[in-house]
């Protein structure tokens, strides 16, 4: 079974039983709540950090969102996955946290993010082959990010979820509160908006 | 098939969400046209950029915990402060108690019915009228109480006017 959002794995690499620490962590177990928040814990720091955008601000609500999980898991009534309702909550503080935030989109990159090292290694062929390959990534990777920055909360939210989450679009509605329509227009519209804007640098 | 809706099926495509036989349709169409194939290329490549967004967090999860525990245990902390002992909160339960009894008390005098006759007229010292002066020519004053009402009743009566009610009478 490969390690997804409804199957993560604990420190040692095993299986985690979600539903079995949820039920215990309702009941006010703090080890099994432990437990669960440490196997989602780079998950939500992931979706945060992609939703805001700033590092520092992602860990700091990372935070907020497993207290407020840790309060609320009593209204988890376990009709959908608890990675759908974990995730909603977390979508929900990013992008309240965004909007109150009110930042200006032209954030200096370097303090927004730590550049990609492994951005060689990760993207594909089509984009690294050249023979000025080195500097041509780095600034396909920089006009990446700025068109990521470009986004709405909301867009680039829904691209996330799919594309790091891997999550279905009934999911991804489910997580923003959204319909299904909703999202694959979304998503569409998000991947036009970037790659008009990566066009210019290829 | 129009360049727009094939975008919009291949969007759907790469994330295994089109039906097959649009499916089908749209592999026909990628066949035939070469940009739709790049295009499919270029959001390949900015699926795999976005993971290549995600970043180790700053924390192991075993610190981020110890935090996350932290954090739990200062908000219970901080709610039971706000919660009072159980002889502060009979305090103010008694204090809310007494300042709702005090508010109903003065609702209940402020809207009950006034009765102006026994509220204000016992007060004022009663005026005994003993006789009416007019400028009438000729004329004559009557004054007497109404045994029924209690009322002082003013008569001015001019003299053919007596003379009538004389008649009336």
């Amino acid at each position: 079974m490969s390690p997804n959002a409804s199957n993560p794995l604990n420190a040692d690499g095993e299986a985690v039983d979600v539903p079995r620490l949820v039920q215990l962590a309702k009941e006010g177990n703090e080890a099994a709540f432990g437990e669960l928040m440490q196997a989602y814990y780079a998950r939500v720091y992931g979706l945060l950090k992609g939703i805001v955008r700033h590092e520092d601000d992602a860990r700091d609500l990372s935070q907020q969102v497993w207290v407020k999980v840790w309060h609320k898991l009593d209204s988890f009534k376990g009709d959908s996955d608890f990675y759908t309702w974990l995730y909603r909550v977390a979508t929900f503080a990013g992008l309240d946290f965004v909007r109150k935030r009110k930042r200006q989109r032209e954030v200096e990159l370097s303090e927004a993010m730590e550049p990609n090292r492994d951005a060689d290694a990760i993207l594909p062929p089509s984009l690294t082959s050249r023979p000025d390959s080195a500097a041509q990534t780095a600034e396909i990777q920089t006009v990446f990010e700025r068109a990521l920055e470009t986004l709405s909360p909301e867009h680039r939210t829904a691209l996330m979820l799919r594309e790091v989450e891997g999550l279905s679009y009934d999911e991804i509605a489910q997580v923003t509160g959204c319909r299904r329509g909703t999202v694959m227009s979304r998503i569409f519209y998000a991947r036009k908006s970037i790659q008009e804007q990566l066009k210019d640098v290829r | 098939m129009n360049k727009e809706r094939a975008e919009y099926w291949l969007s759907q495509a790469l994330d295994g969400e089109l039906s097959p036989r649009r499916q089908r349709r749209l592999e026909k169409a990628l066949a035939k046209d070469p940009s739709l194939a790049d295009l499919r290329e270029q959001w390949l490549a900015i699926g795999l950029s976005c993971r290549a967004q995600t970043v180790e967090p700053p924390q192991t999860p075993e610190a981020a915990w110890q935090d996350v525990q932290r954090a739990i245990r200062l908000s219970a902390d901080e709610s039971t402060q706000r919660s009072p002992s159980f002889f502060g909160g009979l305090w103010r339960w008694s204090l809310s108690a007494a300042a709702v009894l005090m508010l109903s008390v003065g609702i209940w005098w402020g809207s009950r019915p006034v009765d102006y006759t026994r509220a204000v007229i016992p007060l004022a010292e009663r005026t005994q009228v003993e006789w009416v002066e007019s400028d009438l020519p000729d004329a004559i004053s009557m004054v007497y109480e109404d045994g029924d009402t209690g009322i002082t009743v003013i008569w001015v009566m001019m003299d053919d006017v007596q003379e009538d009610n004389g008649h009336a009478g």
